[in-house]
């Protein structure tokens, strides 16, 4: 009698995981395909530009750069000294600095003439106790010094102070490439009126040298767990998210990357300061808001790669990072639960939102799940061959062929991984991911389901060098 | 078992397509990085032949030309696109003649009817650059479909304008079309220029058809006309009081700003209710109505803005008044302007900085707001 | 008739640069081509060589147009050099601005050559 109970437990486990890893797989392969197809077929579109001179067409929108800083010393100066030379003639940077306790504010004092404005600013503020704000004479530079409130907080304080139509929001260690601003613009420009939010495709940048604001030398860094992460970054937020923008399920604006038109965001109330991922849950809340409000709208990716940021190096680092990622997104699910599976928010609610639900959040406990059990039901022979084979068929290699199928993608279309060795090398890891980083990730997704569930909504138990970075190595 | 077998066999299935896929992906982009590698060669030496035979006579050059493989004219045609957005005077010119010896001006018409849209504007584009001879009705009858080829239709037309009939009125209808397609910001700049100097068929086609349009397009619309210099004087504006009652607050806003360029005529001036505009219940109206007041000046926009700094609720278009003030009357004492004192310390403080150097912030034009 | 000038020009456009050498060089001048503001300043204090007259684009990366203008005006030695500025900008208050930091002739893209050529020969 035990025996059958526990030969149908582990029966109906090992189905219910297989069809998770076949559900999981299945879907970012179809995404992923469709993204290469759109892509491919974008391309003369992409190339095409409009005969008269951009930067002398007065109807481009001005844009803030919105760039919140805590702790941001090392890198402050020459992230804003790069901002300072994008391809765009309408633009300002507005750096908010989140009550620093390092020599963030000086180091920005000694490399640009910061001058005070002795006066307070006529518009509250929804944000914590503005101290002083500082601007240079000689550049559209913004300094906004504010009692520590958190990266919403800070964002918040930036896009309620700027007169600009749009603001950008980005990372203080985020390396944006010269033409990156009108990359990110470009939707706004073709489709000005419905447009309101735009994310920009991130890449890795370890192992990349920039010159005169533009990748120079790509190649790969040493580092595994970067390798990992490099053909990760290029499943999901590469192709995968151009995958859901071409179905409007977008609902994932990298915060180190991402243009917002002002008065929208203003609309929605700004970021949630509660939130860990407020980058997501903005673009959710602007999802329902505009849905429920019956208005046209255009939530866009920019595929083109645009924006380079430092990945963790360390497993330490990076797992917490993906923690708070995972935290972040069960909290913003929680908080929008209402409107998941619900046919009044269109494809957002009928697909994006349940997606995110079954396939990146349920779908990894349980292929976290699945990775453990079945092996372990294998070597304790309890578990049918079929299913052993099934699941290296579905879980290992469907996973593999995602992944390489990614890498093609890249491939056949941005190239900046331009050298076929480190193509070698990619689609190597690749391999490797599905029965490596993958299984940790999913681990990883428990302990913080469980971090959720008993109640931490923190950023992480290390001191903070900056936002969401956590410590660097 | 034998699902077992059939398993294994997908399984080997899969694994093999997974090595072919990988194989392949290498080789591509190897390949592809050979072909990078040989267009950047080409292009350099391209570049250097191209500056040596553009002063020459046709004739001259036809064995060069005939002597370029395939993918030195590829590059070659780059190049001469690029230089034609580059130049203009007598070196523009040599670069469209020799366009028209690398035949690109008729593969361009050929592609007018191609089938990626991408193929089309591009097709257009190269048109606008060159003096290939098209005709309107050609346009007409291959680049009305979608509103990006006409847009790119009508930015040739701009380009050419000499060689039209009425450029400016048929490019404008192009722009338009039925009101319903609002426009990028690429064609609201054509539609600027268009209009821009002595005649502006878009005030008389609004005129004509403004009810039938989108508030969207009306919005833009009203948008190019704010900031379009030197419009045409005698052009009726009649239609553009109306909308000042929309429902739609934005589309209030919009039509205030369309007024800017229309301060200097009396009858316009005196026929504007200003101050039921600054009585509209929406902030965006309001503040649209004191940028309007700052732009005309004079002595009625002075008394309306001290009026608006003392009472205006909203504190956003307050700071707009008080800016708008502040420009035409920068020496207004603090105390005048009671309940906009933060507004004006703030304004004053900015301006000290930026008193030191000339920079000044560019000023949006909201064409997304 | 016309003296053999030396040119400084910079631009961060490949194919440019080379079209202006290209003309200025047939017109028997000495020129020199970089891509952005850096390299013309670290040309311009370690050469002894002092060119004649400058072409600048604006919008470049790292060091743009008007930093180098900022640059040249608090150097008197770089002060004497005339600027003409060659840009896709055609902003009034940036064409303002860009006579206030010294610069001595201001033409937009798209351009004459042969126009640029007279403006080059003539400047000061």
């Amino acid at each position: 009698m035990f025996e059958t109970i526990g030969q149908s437990f582990v029966f109906v486990f090992t189905i219910v995981a297989l069809s998770y890893f076949l559900l999981v797989n299945s879907t970012y392969l179809t995404l992923t395909g469709m993204a290469i197809g759109h892509l491919r077929s974008r391309r003369d579109l992409d190339a095409y530009e409009p005969v008269g001179s951009f930067t002398a067409n007065d109807f481009l929108p001005g844009i803030a750069i919105v760039v919140p800083a805590y702790n941001e010393e090392h890198v402050i100066v020459e992230s804003v000294s790069a901002l300072r030379s994008l391809e765009y003639p309408f633009y300002e940077i507005i750096v908010v600095n989140d009550g620093s306790t390092d020599g963030t504010r000086e180091a920005l004092f000694e490399a640009f003439e910061l001058q005070s404005i002795d006066a307070s600013y006529p518009i509250d503020l929804p944000c914590e106790p503005i101290d002083e704000i500082y601007r240079s004479p000689a550049s559209d530079l913004v300094l906004i010094d504010k009692a520590n409130g958190g990266k919403a907080d800070a964002l918040n304080a930036g896009l309620y102070f700027t007169e600009q139509p749009l603001y950008c929001a980005i990372d203080a260690d985020s390396l944006i490439e010269r033409g990156s601003l009108r990359e990110i613009v470009e939707p706004f420009l073709t489709e000005p009126t419905k447009t309101v939010a735009t994310g920009g495709s991130v890449r890795i940048a370890n192992g990349v040298s920039f010159a005169k604001g533009k990748p120079s030398t790509v190649s790969l860094p040493g580092n595994h767990l970067v390798r990992f992460q490099a053909v990760e970054y290029l499943r999901a937020f590469f192709l995968g998210r151009t995958g859901l923008s071409r179905i409007g399920s977008l609902l994932i604006i990298s915060g180190a990357f991402g243009l917002f038109k002002t008065s929208v965001i203003r609309e929605i109330g700004g970021y949630d300061t509660e939130s860990i991922t407020e980058d997501m849950e903005l673009v959710v809340r602007l999802h329902r808001y505009l849905i429920e409000a019956d208005r046209p709208y255009e939530v866009t990716f920019v595929p083109h790669p645009i924006v380079w940021t430092e990945a963790p190096s360390s497993l330490d680092v990076l797992s917490r990072q993906r923690n708070r990622w995972f935290r972040g997104m069960l909290g913003t699910l929680l908080k929008h639960r209402d409107a998941i599976g619900r046919p009044r928010y269109g494809i957002v609610g009928v697909f994006g939102l349940p997606m995110f639900l079954i396939i990146e959040t349920i779908g990894r406990l349980i292929e976290g799940a699945g990775y453990v059990a079945i092996p372990v039901f294998f070597l304790a022979g309890v578990l049918d061959p079929v299913f052993a084979i099934a699941f290296l068929v579905v879980a290992i290699a469907l996973g593999a062929f995602v992944t390489v199928l990614a890498v093609t993608g890249e491939v056949l279309t941005y190239r900046r991984y331009d050298d076929p060795r480190d193509i070698a090398l990619l689609l190597w890891y690749s391999v490797l991911e599905s029965v490596t980083y993958r299984p940790w990730r999913a681990f990883v997704a428990w302990r913080a389901t469980l971090s959720y569930v008993l109640g931490d909504k923190s950023w992480g138990a290390m001191p903070r060098t900056g936002f969401g970075r956590e410590t660097k190595d | 078992m034998e699902s077992t077998i059939l398993l294994a066999w997908i399984g080997a299935i899969l694994f093999i397509f997974l090595t072919a896929l990988s194989l392949v992906t290498v080789g591509l982009s190897w390949w592809t990085r050979r072909q990078e590698r040989l267009e950047e060669q080409d292009r350099q030496h391209v570049r250097d032949e191209l500056f040596e035979q553009i002063d020459r006579e046709p004739q001259a050059r036809e064995s060069w030309i005939a002597g370029l493989s395939d993918r030195e004219r590829a590059v070659l045609t780059s190049l001469v696109e690029h230089y034609l957005r580059l130049l203009s005077g007598q070196e523009r010119a040599r670069y469209q003649e020799l366009a028209a010896e690398l035949a690109l001006g008729a593969r361009a018409e050929a592609d007018l009817t191609a089938d990626p849209l991408g193929d089309r504007l591009q097709a257009i584009a190269m048109l606008s650059l060159l003096d290939h001879p098209i005709s309107h009705d050609r346009l007409e009858e291959t680049c009305v479909r979608s509103q990006e080829t006409r847009e790119a239709a009508a930015r040739l037309l701009l380009e050419r304008r000499e060689e039209f009939e009425q450029p400016a009125a048929r490019a404008t209808r192009l722009l338009l079309w039925e009101g319903t397609e609002p426009l990028s910001v690429y064609g609201l700049e054509t539609l600027s220029r268009l209009n821009a100097g002595e005649e502006s068929p878009l005030l008389d086609l609004a005129a004509e058809h403004v009810s039938k349009w989108n508030t969207a397009v009306v919005s833009q619309v009203c948008l190019v006309i704010e900031h379009t210099e030197q419009l045409d004087p005698g052009a009726s504006i009649d239609w553009l009081f109306p909308l000042l009652e929309h429902s739609d607050p934005e589309l209030r806003a919009a039509a205030v700003g369309a007024f800017t360029p229309f301060g200097w005529r009396e009858d316009i001036r005196n026929r504007l209710d200003v101050r039921s505009l600054l009585a509209d219940p929406a902030p965006v109206v309001r503040k649209a109505t004191y940028a309007l007041l700052t732009e005309w000046g004079g002595s009625l926009g002075h008394e309306l803005l001290l009026r608006a700094v003392r009472t205006e609720p909203n504190d956003r278009a307050r700071l707009a008044a008080m800016r708008g003030l502040h420009s035409i009357e920068p020496n207004v004492p603090v105390s005048a302007v009671e309940a906009s004192r933060s507004a004006w310390i703030w304004i004053h403080a900015e301006q000290a900085i930026l008193e030191g150097d000339a920079l000044e912030l560019p000023e949006p034009t909201g064409s997304v707001a | 008739m016309s003296e053999a000038l030396s040119v400084l020009l910079v631009d961060d456009d490949d194919d440019l640069r080379e079209l202006l050498r290209f003309h200025f060089e047939r017109k028997g001048y000495d020129v020199r081509a970089l891509a952005d503001g850096r390299e013309a300043l670290e040309f311009l204090r370690t050469d002894n060589v002092r060119p004649d007259v400058i072409v600048l684009d604006l919008l470049m990366p790292d060091i743009d147009g008007r930093e180098f203008l900022r640059h040249r005006r608090e150097t008197p030695e770089l002060e004497r050099i005339p600027v003409i500025v060659l840009t896709g900008l055609e902003d009034e208050d940036i064409l303002e601005e860009v006579f206030e930091l010294g610069a001595d002739d201001y033409v937009t893209k798209p351009f004459s050559p042969k126009a640029l050529l007279t403006r080059v020969a003539h400047v000061e």
